[in-house]
C-alpha cells in the first residue's frame, strides 16, 4: 500500500471513529467557461490554488471568477496582505463592488492576514475568499491546513494565489497560470493536464491590443 | 421655527427614591478610588457643606450623624426607567442624558395640553404626584433649558424662555451652567469670561477656531440659537448603567480572567434583558492593585464594538475572548468589569435575502470582530474616483453599502445603442484603458533601454527583451500644487510572458504594476 493510500485509509478510519457527517463536496459552476470546462466548477467546500508569477494572469483569473460570483448574488472577499490589488482594475473586470470586500490588514502583528483569512472562511458569510499568499510565509503547512478546515466549516471556496506551487497546501485543485493559459496540475476528482486559455480581458481588448 | 425642549430637573431624585426628602441632609455613597465616596447629595446636604467626592469618613466628620446610603445601581436604574416611562404621558420623545434631569421634546405638542405653560405645569404635577421635588424649564435647546432649570428656577417653579429669547435669560448665569469641560472653564476664566452673556459676546469663528467645535456648540446655545429639530442628547443614564463587576483577589494570568468571564457575561446579559436592551459597544476594564499607597488603582481597558446589537451571551463571549488578551496585567488584578457604553432597544435581527444559509456568524458581527483586530481601515469596498493620478483613482467605501445600486449595464451595452451620441460617449469614456490588476504600493525604479519605445527592461538584476509594447499613455496633472504635480508616460510591455505597466517621468523609468 502506497503512502497516500495508507493516509486515505487512516483518514477514513478516523472519520468512522469520530462518527461525524461526511462533508459533501460539489463542483459548483462559477460561470467562467474555461474553468467550468476544465475542472467542472469550483470545489465547494474546497481550496483552489492558482500559482504563477506576478504578471502571469492569476489575478485576472481570480477577478473573472469574482465578477461572475458577485453577479450571481454571491459575496467575495479578497485578502490582500501585500496591499497591491488595484481597485480600479477590480471594477474594470466587472466585479460588483457592493458584494466585494477587500481586507488589507494595517496592524502589525503575527500574520494578522492569515488569521483574518481563517475567520472569513470559517464564518461562511462569503461564497469565495481569495487570498494572495506572500512569497515568504513561514509554516505554510499549518496555515494552509487550517484554511482547508475553515473552508470546510464555512462551506465556501478558498482561492489561494501563490507565486509557486505550495506542496503543503491540501488543494482540491491546483492551477498553474502563464503564457495566457492555465494548466491543471492537480485535481482530486478530475484529470490533470488540460490547458485552456485564460478568460478574455474584460474591457473589450487587452492591454496590448 | 426652532424646536422646543422641556427639561425637568429633579435635584434630589436619587435620594428621594429611597425615602429621603430634599430638605433632609443625606448622601449616597459608592466605592471609588479605594474608598466609599459621596456620589449624590440632597440640596440640604449641599447647603450643609457636603460635596460630591468626599469620603464617607470626611462627610461624617463634617456633619456627624448624616445618613449615608450605599448606591444600588440596579434598583436605581429600574426607578429611573419608571420615571422616564411616566413622562411618556407628556411627550413621546424622552431622554435622560444627565442623572438628575429628564429632557422632553415638546415641539408642536403644546396644543395637545393647551399651550407650553400648561405642558410645563402638567410635567411639574407629574413630578409632584410621584413624590419628588422638581423644576421645569422650556427653551429652544435642551442644554439651555437644563441650564435654566438648574440655575434659574426655584424648586417647584417653571421658567419659560420664549422662542429665540433664551440668550437674555442665560446671560447672567455662570459659565458652568452650560456644562463645559474643565479645560474650557479654565481657558475662559483666563480671559475673564465668567458669565454666559460674556461668552455669548465672543466672535463665533474665534470660539470655534480657538477652543474647538464643542465650544462652538456651547456658544451657539449661549447666543440663544436653537435647531429646527430638537436633538435629544443620548440617554447617558441608560447607557452607563448596564455594567457588571467581579472581584479577582490578585489574578495575574489571562486564564484566571477567562475563567470568570462566562459568569460575568451572563450577568451583563441578564441586566440587558431586564431592560430589553442590546449592546452596541462595550468596554472591558481591569482594575489593578495600586503600586503606591496614595495613587489611584491603575486600570487597563479594551473597547469592543459589536457589529449587530446583541445581548446573546455566546456572541458576547466570542467577541470578548478575541480581545481580552489585549489587556495588560502589569500588576495583580483587583476587579474585572464589563461596561456597556452604548446600548439600543433590542429589535432582533432578520437575515437579508443575500445572506448565505451556511453562515455560522452574522456578517456584521464578523466585520466588527475583524475591524477590532485589524484596524478600522482594514476592511473596505472599492469605489472608482475621478482622478488621473493612478494611486488616487479609487477610494474606500463602507462594506456592505447602505444601498445596493442596480447593476451597471456596462460600456458594451452603450456601444450597442441606436443613439450615435451614446456610442460616441462609450468610446470616449465608457471603454477606459485597461489598468493593471496589481499596483505596487510605490513605483519601483527600473532600468530601461530604448527610446521612445522600451526595448529592454532590467528587473531584479536581470534584463528582459520586450516582446510587445503599447504606449505611451500620457497622464499628468496637479500642476497647481508642486507636491501633487505629476507628468508620466505609461507603457504596457510584455516581457518573459508577463505584462508590466511601466512609466517614464523626469528621465527615470519606474515599474508601477502588473497586468496579472
Amino acid at each position: 500500500m502506497g503512502r497516500s493510500a495508507a493516509l486515505q485509509a487512516l483518514r477514513a478510519q478516523i472519520r468512522a471513529l469520530e462518527g461525524g457527517p461526511r462533508v459533501q463536496r460539489r463542483r459548483v459552476p462559477c460561470g467562467v467557461a474555461s474553468v467550468d470546462a476544465v475542472i467542472g466548477g469550483l470545489p465547494t467546500p474546497g481550496v483552489v490554488e492558482i500559482c504563477g508569477q506576478a504578471g502571469s494572469g492569476r489575478t485576472r483569473l481570480a477577478l473573472a471568477i469574482a465578477a461572475r460570483v458577485t453577479h450571481a448574488r454571491g459575496a467575495v472577499c479578497w485578502v490582500d496582505p501585500l496591499a497591491r490589488l488595484y481597485p480600479v482594475a477590480v471594477v474594470q473586470h466587472g466585479v460588483q463592488p457592493e458584494r466585494f470586500l477587500v481586507v488589507r490588514p494595517t496592524e502589525d502583528g503575527a500574520s494578522p492576514w492569515a488569521w483574518a483569512t481563517e475567520q472569513l472562511l470559517r464564518s461562511g458569510c462569503f461564497s469565495v475568499v481569495v487570498v494572495e499568499l506572500p512569497p515568504r510565509t513561514g509554516s505554510r503547512r499549518a496555515l494552509t491546513q487550517t484554511w482547508a478546515r475553515a473552508a470546510e466549516h464555512g462551506h465556501c471556496t478558498a482561492l489561494v494565489l501563490s507565486h509557486r506551487p505550495t506542496r503543503e497546501l491540501p488543494a482540491d485543485v491546483r492551477l498553474s497560470v502563464g503564457g495566457g493559459r492555465m494548466v491543471v496540475m492537480r485535481d482530486r476528482t478530475g484529470t490533470i493536464g488540460g490547458s485552456p486559455p485564460l478568460p478574455d480581458w474584460p474591457v473589450g481588448h487587452g492591454p496590448l491590443a | 421655527m426652532s424646536g422646543r425642549a422641556l427639561v425637568a430637573h429633579l435635584p434630589a431624585f436619587r435620594l428621594e427614591r429611597i425615602g429621603y426628602g430634599a430638605e433632609d441632609v443625606a448622601g449616597l455613597i459608592d466605592a471609588s478610588h479605594g474608598a466609599m465616596r459621596l456620589v449624590s447629595l440632597t440640596p440640604a446636604g449641599v447647603v450643609a457643606g457636603l460635596r460630591v467626592g468626599m469620603t464617607a469618613s470626611e462627610a461624617r466628620a463634617h456633619h456627624p450623624g448624616v445618613p449615608l446610603e450605599t448606591l444600588d445601581p440596579g434598583a436605581e436604574e429600574q426607578d429611573h426607567l419608571a420615571l422616564l416611562r411616566a413622562f411618556d404621558a407628556v411627550s413621546d420623545r424622552v431622554s435622560s442624558p444627565w442623572p438628575d434631569e429628564v429632557v422632553l421634546d415638546v415641539t408642536h405638542i403644546g396644543r395637545l395640553h393647551g399651550g407650553e405653560t400648561e405642558t410645563a405645569e402638567r410635567a411639574l404635577a407629574l413630578i409632584t404626584t410621584l413624590g419628588h421635588v422638581g423644576r421645569i424649564a422650556v427653551a429652544d435647546d435642551p442644554l439651555a433649558a437644563a441650564a435654566l432649570a438648574v440655575w434659574a428656577t426655584p424648586d417647584g417653579g417653571v421658567t419659560l424662555a420664549p422662542p429665540g429669547g433664551s440668550a437674555a435669560l442665560l446671560a447672567p448665569l455662570p459659565i458652568e451652567a452650560l456644562r463645559p469641560d474643565a479645560t474650557l472653564v479654565v481657558a475662559l476664566r483666563a480671559i475673564g469670561i465668567e458669565r454666559v452673556g460674556a461668552f455669548a459676546a465672543l466672535d463665533p469663528a474665534s470660539v470655534v477656531g480657538r477652543y474647538g467645535a464643542a465650544a462652538g456648540r456651547l456658544h451657539h446655545v449661549a447666543r440663544g440659537l436653537g435647531a429646527a429639530v430638537v436633538q435629544l442628547p443620548a440617554s447617558g443614564v441608560l447607557q452607563d448603567l448596564p455594567s457588571v463587576r467581579i472581584p479577582l483577589a490578585g489574578a495575574t494570568t489571562l486564564a484566571e480572567l477567562q475563567f470568570v468571564l462566562p459568569s460575568l457575561i451572563g450577568a451583563l446579559s441578564e441586566r440587558l434583558a431586564d431592560r430589553d436592551l442590546a449592546v452596541v459597544r462595550l468596554r472591558v476594564l481591569l482594575r489593578l492593585e495600586s503600586t503606591s499607597k496614595l495613587g489611584a488603582s491603575p486600570v487597563s481597558s479594551v473597547g469592543i464594538r459589536v457589529g449587530r446589537p446583541t445581548r446573546a451571551p455566546e456572541t458576547l463571549e466570542r467577541l470578548i475572548r478575541t480581545r481580552i488578551d489585549r489587556l495588560e496585567i502589569a500588576a495583580p488584578a483587583e476587579e474585572l468589569c464589563l461596561e456597556a457604553i452604548e446600548a439600543v432597544p433590542e429589535v432582533g435581527w432578520q437575515p437579508g435575502l443575500s445572506d448565505r444559509s451556511e453562515a455560522t456568524e452574522p456578517l456584521p458581527d464578523l466585520l466588527a470582530r475583524l475591524e477590532d483586530h485589524l484596524g478600522a481601515d482594514a476592511l473596505f469596498s472599492v469605489c472608482p474616483a475621478d482622478a488621473w493620478r493612478p494611486e488616487v483613482a479609487w477610494c474606500r467605501a463602507p462594506f456592505p453599502p447602505a444601498r445596493i445600486r442596480p447593476a451597471d449595464p456596462g460600456p458594451e451595452a452603450a456601444l450597442r445603442s441606436d443613439d450615435p451620441l451614446e456610442v460616441q460617449e462609450a468610446f470616449e469614456h465608457g471603454l477606459p484603458t485597461p489598468r493593471p490588476a496589481l499596483l505596487l504600493p510605490a513605483p519601483q525604479r527600473i532600468e530601461v533601454l530604448g527610446a521612445p519605445a522600451p526595448q529592454v527592461v532590467g528587473l531584479q538584476g536581470r534584463r528582459f527583451s520586450v516582446q510587445q509594447a503599447r504606449g505611451p499613455e500620457h497622464l499628468a496633472g496637479g500642476w497647481w500644487d508642486p507636491s501633487e504635480a505629476f507628468d508620466r508616460r505609461y507603457w504596457v510591455v510584455q516581457i518573459d510572458e508577463r505584462v508590466a505597466w511601466i512609466f517614464h517621468a523626469s528621465g527615470v523609468w519606474y515599474l508601477h504594476g502588473w497586468f496579472d
